[in-house]
């Protein structure tokens, strides 16, 4: 009864993060490369420790339904969201709003970088010509775009890390 | 509180870095007014489009084009002149050539400089 208790839990704990992160996602999506997801990804890592890889994969399945399947983007998601996990998981102990800030700062000034990856590699109708051209390019041509995600990752890292740990303190649910 | 300093110059630095990155190897948008030609090869012919421009991205020239009719979906030429390549739809797409070099950039991105020729040609996947 203590596992399956338990088990449900978790689903739901799954479940929530699954939804919280795709709220935030669609409620931001009008503001270019200002999102929320390195920010529940990174906290609920912190607090949810590898429940969070469960949710990342369910995450990129609902971004397919909402968006419509591109290879490029696609397979970016499948490393980038779990290379922040690991990186939140490597810096763990470093839990602070300042430390976590830099992380997420960090990691939107590399996006583009990360997602250039597979212009190297992948041949489609939006990249004919792949190859280390093709993704220099693909990542010079973002960095406007990069920029404006790292600070704004830092700053909203900055201010809300203090009140939603707070929140996830107090809702026990954490595996704390 | 040293550890502190070291990580904000480290992330000012990357942002600096990048900056400049993009300030030398970025597209460069030309202001003025340019001469520009714009080719539609399809499978069949091809037209030709000489725009007298102030526009800075290929797509604003684009649409002051006389008869050159085109859609757009997420950013990539769909519909030229009626003649539809969605990769999805057709396994066919309008490669974009920039003075006979590879285009890297979309029509929205793609700037325009004085005496460039722009062809759009329909090719199969």
């Amino acid at each position: 009864m203590m596992k399956s208790g338990s088990k449900a839990k978790d689903v739901a704990i799954v479940g929530l993060m699954i939804a919280v992160i795709e709220a935030a996602k669609l409620a931001l999506a009008q503001l270019p490369n200002i999102e929320l997801t390195s920010f529940f990804i990174i906290i609920f890592t912190l607090y949810f420790g590898k429940k969070i890889f469960i949710a990342i994969p369910a995450f990129i399945l609902i971004e397919i339904m909402i968006f419509g399947f591109n290879l490029m983007w696609v397979l970016a998601y499948v490393y980038v969201w779990p290379i922040l996990f690991l990186l939140t998981l490597l810096f763990s102990k470093f839990k602070s709003a300042f430390a976590m800030s830099i992380l997420s700062g960090f990691f939107g000034l590399g996006f583009g970088f990360l997602c250039s990856f597979p212009y190297l590699f992948i041949s489609t109708s939006q990249n004919p010509d792949a190859g280390l051209a093709s993704a220099i390019t693909y990542w010079i041509a973002g960095i406007p775009f990069d920029l404006i995600h790292g600070i704004s990752n830092f700053i909203i890292m900055l201010v809300l890390f203090a009140p939603v740990s707070r929140i996830l303190e107090k809702s026990g649910l954490s595996k704390e | 509180m040293k550890k502190k300093i070291i990580a904000i110059c480290a992330i000012v630095l990357t942002i600096a870095l990048m900056a400049g990155v993009y300030l030398i190897f970025g597209q460069k948008l030309q202001k003025g007014v340019k001469q520009i030609t714009v080719e539609v090869v399809y499978q069949d012919g091809s037209e030709e489009y000489k725009i007298k421009t102030k526009a800075e991205t290929l797509e604003t020239a684009m649409k002051e084009a006389d008869g050159l009719k085109f859609e757009t979906k997420d950013g990539m030429v769909m519909v030229i002149n009626g003649v539809r390549a969605d990769y999805n739809l057709d396994g066919a797409y309008w490669a974009i050539y920039v003075n006979d070099g590879y285009g890297n950039y979309g029509i929205s991105e793609q700037p325009v400089t004085d005496g460039d020729c722009f062809r759009f040609e329909y090719t199969k996947a």
